[in-house]
Parts: C-alpha cells; structure tokens; sequence
C-alpha cells in the first residue's frame, strides 16, 4: 500500500517542555488509523501538527511531515492554509463550539467551496445541500438555514462531516468527533464516517480514547502514552495479542464492542505530566510487570513495540 | 419576542413619564419667582405680572398646571421660556437640536469603526511593542476628560500650528475639532473593549474549525471572529451614547457652538428653566431611544437570542 | 502576586500618592494666598516669583492648583462616602430582605440608570444652584445605585454559602449575621469598585466644574481652571495646561490604581 502521509521524527515543544518525543507513522491511503491514548499522551497534539494548527503557545520543533510528495513543515503559511480544508480536513470533538453561533450552517459548509473551488454562493450553497443530503441530515433544504444552536449534537457533527468533506480531501482528521456524543448517535456518526470513507476513498487520521470505537472503525492503530507511540500494528493483532503491558491494560479496561464488561482492571497511577517524565521507559512506575532495566534505560520502538519486556519475550 | 418588545417600550414610556414629573417637580423647586425675573424693572406692575402669570399658566392650580405641562410635552410643546418673554420653548431649542443629537450621531458613527480598528489592530499584535503602545493611548485616552484634551489640541492645531478654528459652528472646518473630542473618549472605550473580546473569541473552537478549513486569515479575523464581538460590543452603544451627549455639553461650550448643551447651560444661569427641563426631556427620550435601538440590534446580531425570545 | 510587582498598581499608587500629599500639604506648600489678587501680576507667564504664572486676576496658579487639588479630593472622598453608605445599605437591605423592597429599591436604580449622568446633574443643579452642594448631591444620586446592585448580588451569593446558612438556622441575630458574616465578606470587592469609580468622580466633579455648575469662584477647581485658561490659550495657555496636566494625572493614577488593585484580588480578570 502507498503511504500518503509520511510522519518521520515529529517533536512539539510547549516552551522548554517537550509534548511529542520523536513521532515516526505512515497513513496509507485509503486506510483509518486510529492514535489511542490517554489524555494527555500527546494524540490531540500529533492530530493538531498534522494541520499546523497548534497555536501560538505550542511549536514543532524538528521533523517531517510527508504528505502527497512534499513536506508541510516547510510551506509557507498560504500554501498550507491551502491545504487545509481542501486536502487535508478536520473534525474535532466539540460539535456544540465548533461551528460558529452567529452564522448558518449551510454558509459555514459553502464558505470551504467559496475558499478553496471558487464558488459563487448560490453554487455552494446548492453543493452543501447536497453535502447535507449525503451526510443524512432529514430536511437539507431548511438545515441549510438553520443556525447552530437550533440543531442537536449529532446534527451539528453532521455538518462538520458535510463540512469536511465538501472539498473530498485526501485525508481527514478526526479529533475525538464521537466523544461528546450520546452511545446511539455515536453509533451512527461512525456508520456515517465508515460510508463517507468508503465513498471518497479518504485516509483518516482518527483519534480516540475508546477501544471499542477503534474496533468498529479502523484498521490500524498507534498507541500512545506520554507522548510517544509506545505499539503499533493492525487493530486485529493489537486487540488478539497486545504485547505493551500498557496497551494490554488499555483493552482490559475497555468493554470490547457487543459485550458489557465490568471495569475490572484499572490502570494503577495517573499519567505522568510533560514536565516530568520518568526516566526509563516512560511507562514502569505504573507498569506490574517492570524489571530492573525497564527504570534504567528507555526502549526504543522495535517491531511495534517500545517495551524491553515485550522485546525479549 | 413580542412580550420582549412591549415590555421595552413599557418602560421607556415608564422613564419619560419619571422624567416629567421630575422636570415638573423641579419647575415648582427651583429658586426665584420666574414671574418676578421675567419683570425685572417692572416688578410694581401688578397688571402686567397678572397678564404674565395668566400667560404662563401659573395662576392656575398645580394638578391643572401638570396635566396642561404633560399634555404640552406630548405634542412636543414645553411652554414658553423665561429668558425670552413670551416665546415658545421649541423655538428656542430649534437652532440647538438640529446640531447636539447630530453631533452625537455622527460622533458615535464614526468612533465605532475607528475603536473596533484599533482593538483589534492591538489584538492581532497581542505581546508585542504595538500591543502595548495602542494600549498605552488606550489607557491613556479613556483617563483624560475630553475638555483636558481640548486644551491640548487646541493649543496644538489652533495655536501653535493654526490650522484650525477654535470656535463657532457652521464651516465643515468648525466641526473637526468638537467632533475629534467627541471620538476620542468613545473610540479609546470601544477599543479597549474589541481587544478584551476578540482575545476571548479567537480562544474559541469555532475560530480553530475557520482555521481548520483554510480561510484566509482575514476572514478568520474578520468574518468569523470580530463577528463575534460584536455581539458584547454592542450592549455598550447605550453606555457610549450616553457619554457622547454628555460630551456635546462640553464640546459645545468650549467652541461656542449654539447646541442644545450650551443653551442648557445658559439657561441654568439664566433660570430659564422651562428650556433645561425641555433639555433634560429630550436628552433622556435620545438616550432611551438608543438604547431600545442597542436591544434591537442585539437580537439582530445574535441569531440565538433572535429565535429564543 | 503581590501588588508591588503589578505594574500598573505601582505607578497609579505613585501618582495618587503624591497628588495626596499636595491635596493635604497644600495651604502650607502654597507660595501665595490663592484668593489674593494681584493687578500687576496679571497674565504673569510661568516662572520667576509666579512657578505656574498667575491668571486674568494675577492670582498665582500654583497655589490656586494645589488648593484645586484639596478640593477635587475632598468632593470625590464626600460623594464616595455617602454613595458608600447608601449604596451598601440599600443593597443589603435589597439582597437580604428582598421581597418588596428589593423590587423597590432595584426599580429606581433601574430608572436613574435610564437617565444619562449628566443629565440628572444639570437637573439637580438647575434645583439646587449651581455649587459644591449640587456636585455632591448629584453624582452621589448617580453612583450610588451601581454600589447597591453589587453589593446586593454579593449579599445574594453569601446569604446562600453554608456558613451564613448555618448562623440563620441556628437562630443567630440577624444584626449579627449582618455584622460578623456579610459586611467582612463584601467589603474588598466593594473597596476594589470604590477605587475604580475615584477617578470617574474626580472626573465628573470636574465636567461639572468646568461647565460652571460645580464648585464656584473664588474657591478653586481644575475643571474651572481649565475653562477660564481655555479662553486664553491663544496668548496665554499656561493656567490650561497646568490644570489640565493635573487632572489627566490624577484621574489616570487612580484608575490605574484601580485596574491593579483589581487584576489583584481577581487574578482571573487580569488578562482583561
């Protein structure tokens, strides 16, 4: 398969504190890669750098972000503002503030047309109808006019969807789009982006904190824990043979899909925060099954996995 | 919305109708027999002071007089002036209200775009040297009262470098001055305000999502951010307004301009009062006026309070 | 942070600080009788035996600027008492006992506050004549119901905390509750509003002042100062410049007094 986007080394810094410790993922095309994490294990930053939308306070400090043959770390602003939205999109996880309450719905989805294609905006605004049509909002016609406020969650998550999508980018980026959802329209927003998918043919980068969410939607996945992929494979393998002690921690915790699971295993411990990371593996002070060389000395990522437990065994 | 509505005009009427008992009660309070003022060398002549009192209305009972005083603002008639015997209030506030409202007007027109400028000009630049220094005037501007100022600028733009009037009304020229001391006080207020709001809107998600789609950064800014602070901003249009008309009473002083202010003024000293209750009657149905606008245009700017009341 | 490392706070305190100290000092720093006319002085430019130079009856604007100074203080510290005192009253009657009087009281701050400031000032002093009096009355009339409707709102929120629950159930006084729980409670945000209206009130003393409605001759004031310099600065502008450098002064030392004193004791409205 043809990677079409190469991320190699990626680091983020918030001032002298280091978030993103040396990122290396491919997404190839076609495919749905999920980023698993805690919160606070750096997989909202990774999604963030991969728009250049980190904000004033955050700064990739070295790496490289290959995406259809170039770098999008060394474009300048304009030709990435290009980029965005037109082929890579994103969705976020707050529906309720990510559309802005004083404009319509059906102008914020045309406004991408107008921008990136030129549109007039009777033309948009008949394509976002359309665009509504398809992401299964009842109604189009009359949600076109309608403004934030006046649509529930799901609805409005629709819109970011048809929003998304209204330029058929190469890659869409979804940052926890189900998290602040009710489990039945969670349910049918990853129906809609598992179709949308399939339709377009679009890579997506999706982030989430829930396995069973993974299990439903992608076909590979990184596990990340502060800040660093700590094991990465199919989501078939990960889920039939973690081999992290963390990630095997991870899928006892979650209810797997189709089955309610009492939370038996919590992980122990919090985790840790940027400006004190453990030394050695990143991960032993709430590791059960940490040796002595587990404390001294960091692991590395070796076939998939950043554990010298699991790389001995 | 209805309810809303009426609910606003409820209480304006409820405000004017304060006002004229106030005004009224005032009249009644105020030192001096105007009757007596009004005679000055003739005070002996107890038939012209009859025939005045007659005129005036002032012979007849208080409840008489209040119904006769309210009926008379309703049509726009506030009896006759004091100072200039036998003539109608209205015609002495003529000349004054076709200048003191405009001035505000046109004064609170402009102050808005030049504010919102410099507030967001501050804003984009938040940090740095600019930000500081626009901030610096910002303080600065609001800390001044506005006849300090004028006598900065005058002696700056009429004295030393004379290109300005300093005084009278009419020539385009003669407006520029009380209009800048108008401006300034309103745009330093609107612009400290658009920073504060815009720097709280740009940390919204929905600022992130225009990013997120790729609009130029002026429409970020512009279209989807400042959008925004308008809706804040405008509640404080009333407040400004206010400011504004108390502004005209200064400016009109200082460059001798024939407004409603000046006239007011001098009708204190002159205890030509029918013409300052007249002032004070008009200065409160403006600034109420403005303030129902300021509701109306709430509702407009905000869809969700548009729908939901 | 403490307020000694707030910017702001320090240079607003500086610039009171010493307009204070010339309020308080000034009869005796005041090189001449600040009433005391002198013909020959007339018009005296700055420097010389008259530092300030002297005005159209040759009094000498320095003494006339500091005794200016006394006055301004003394008619904002007049109006922020009686505001203070009505203002909290009213409120904690309004907020604690509530019912009709709280409607009441809040109707009528409702309906001076749909009248512009001014307005209601030229109203009293049209009343009254115009004087120190009138200043005083009137903007006390204006102020004070922004201090009734915080204090009423803080007395709200406390009267709902726990701990004055706890004295209401338990049958303690209502004086006491009043005195040991609530007045403790309110009084910094209340302190904090007062020193932001200082400036304002200075300022409207000033606006009355200088429109001839406030403090009258031969008693002076930076706001009648300016107005009787304004006319001369073509040929002499000293008397409007002095004056109108004192007022900018001590109207941005308090509010910047104020805005410090607030991100102090409000660390979360300090971005604002």
């Amino acid at each position: 398969m043809k990677a079409l986007l190469e991320v190699r080394d990626l680091r983020v810094s918030f001032g002298a504190t280091e978030v993103l410790d040396g990122i290396d993922f491919d997404v190839y095309e076609g495919e749905v890669l999920a980023i698993v994490g805690e919160s606070g294990s750096g997989k909202s930053v990774t999604a963030l750098s991969m728009m250049r939308l980190l904000g004033e306070s955050a700064e990739i400090t070295s790496g490289s972000l290959r995406f259809s043959g170039r770098d999008l770390l060394e474009l300048s602003e304009d030709e990435m503002r290009k980029v965005r939205g037109r082929e890579i999109a994103m969705i976020f996880q707050e529906p309720m503030s990510s559309l802005n309450p004083v404009y319509t719905a059906g102008f914020q989805v045309a406004e991408v047309l107008e921008e990136h294609f030129g549109y007039s905006r009777k033309a948009a605004l008949e394509k976002a109808r359309e665009l509504f049509e398809m992401v299964g909002i009842p109604a189009p016609e009359e949600r076109l006019r309608s403004y934030p406020h006046e649509l529930s969650g799901g609805m409005r998550q629709r819109v970011m969807i048809a929003m998304a999508m209204a330029s058929e980018p190469k890659l869409l980026v979804a940052d926890e789009p189900t998290t602040a959802l009710d489990v039945t329209i969670q349910a049918q927003i990853l129906a809609l982006m598992k179709d949308v998918r399939s339709r377009f043919g679009t890579s997506v980068l999706f982030i989430t904190h829930d396995m069973g969410v993974v299990a439903s939607i992608a076909d590979r996945m990184l596990v990340m824990y502060a800040g660093q992929i700590v094991e990465e494979g199919s989501v078939e393998s990960l889920f039939e043979s973690p081999r992290h002690p963390y990630t095997q921690r991870l899928l006892a915790c979650a209810p797997s899909i189709g089955e309610r699971k009492e939370r038996l295993s919590v992980i122990e411990g919090f985790a840790p925060s940027p400006d004190a990371y453990p030394g050695g593996c990143r991960f032993h002070p709430r590791c059960s099954e940490a040796i002595e060389r587990c404390s001294a000395e960091p692991p590395r990522l070796v076939r998939g996995v950043r554990c010298w437990v699991a790389e001995d065994s | 919305m209805w309810r809303f509505a009426f609910r606003r005009v409820f209480g304006i009427v409820l405000v004017l109708f304060v006002a004229v008992v106030l005004t009224f009660g005032a009249l009644q309070y105020v030192p001096g027999d105007p009757i007596l003022i009004l005679l000055g060398d003739q005070s002996g002549d107890v038939e012209l002071e009859a025939r005045l009192r007659a005129e005036y209305g002032l012979d007849r009972p208080l409840t008489e007089q209040f119904v006769s005083y309210l009926g008379g603002v309703l049509r726009g008639d506030f009896g006759l002036s004091f100072r200039f015997a036998s003539t109608p209030v209205k015609d002495v506030l003529a000349t004054g209200l076709a200048i003191s409202p405009v001035l505000a007007l046109v004064a609170l027109v402009l102050s808005v775009p030049l504010g919102i400028g410099l507030g967001t000009f501050a804003a984009r630049r938040k940090g740095t040297l600019a930000d500081s220094l626009t901030m610096f005037v910002l303080v600065l501007g609001i800390s001044i009262p506005n006849f300090a100022l004028a006598s900065f600028l005058v002696y700056l733009f009429a004295v030393r470098v004379p290109l300005l009037p300093v005084a009278g009304w009419g020539t385009p020229a003669q407006a520029v001055l009380p209009l800048v001391l108008l401006i300034v006080p309103a745009m330093v207020y609107i612009g400290r305000l658009t920073r504060t709001y815009l720097l709280e809107v740009l940390q919204e998600d929905y600022i992130r999502t225009a990013r997120a789609k790729g609009l130029r950064e002026h429409l970020v800014i512009y279209r989807h951010a400042l959008r925004n602070t308008l809706v804040p901003l405008s509640t404080s249009i009333g407040i400004i307004f206010g400011g504004l008309l108390s502004g005209t009473f200064v400016v009109e002083t200082i460059f001798n301009i024939p407004g409603l202010g000046s006239l007011a003024i001098q009708s204190v000293f002159a205890r030509d009062y029918p013409v300052v209750m007249a002032v004070v009657l008009l200065y409160t149905l403006f600034y109420s006026l403005i303030n129902l606008g300021v509701d109306l245009l709430y509702g407009v700017l905000d869809p969700r309070i548009r729908l939901s009341s | 942070m403490t307020l000694l490392r707030n910017r702001h706070a320090v240079i607003g305190g500086v610039l009171v600080g010493f307009v204070t100290l010339l309020a308080v000092l000034g009869p005796w720093l005041a090189p001449f009788d600040y009433e005391a006319v002198d013909m020959e002085a007339v018009w005296a430019p700055p420097g010389g035996e008259h530092l300030m130079g002297a005005d159209a009856l040759g009094r000498d604007v320095l003494s006339r600027f500091l005794v200016g100074a006394r006055v301004s203080l003394g008619v904002a510290l007049s109006v922020l008492a009686i505001t203070l005192v009505i203002g909290v009253t009213l409120g904690v009657v309004s907020g604690y006992v509530g019912g009709l009087v709280d409607t009441l009281v809040m109707r009528l701050a409702d309906i001076i506050f749909a009248f512009p400031e001014l307005i209601l000032a030229i109203l009293v002093a049209a009343v009254l004549g115009p004087g120190k009096l009138a200043v005083v009355v009137s903007l006390a009339l204006v102020w004070w119901p922004g201090i009734a409707r915080l204090t009423r709102s803080l007395v709200l929120s406390l009267k709902s905390a726990l701990f004055v629950d706890a004295a209401i159930t338990s049958g303690t006084p209502t004086a006491r509750i009043l005195l040991q729980h609530i007045l403790p409670n309110i009084a910094a945000p209340i302190a904090v509003r007062a020193s932001l209206g200082v400036g304002f009130i200075i300022m409207a003393e000033a606006t009355l002042s200088f429109l001839g409605l406030g403090v009258q001759e031969p008693e002076p004031t930076w706001g009648a100062m300016i107005r009787d310099g304004i006319g001369a600065l073509r040929t002499d502008p000293h008397l409007a410049l002095f004056a109108s450098l004192g007022l900018a002064t001590v109207v941005i030392g308090f509010n910047f007094l104020g805005d410090g004193l607030r991100d102090w004791l409000d660390p979360k409205a300090s971005s604002r």
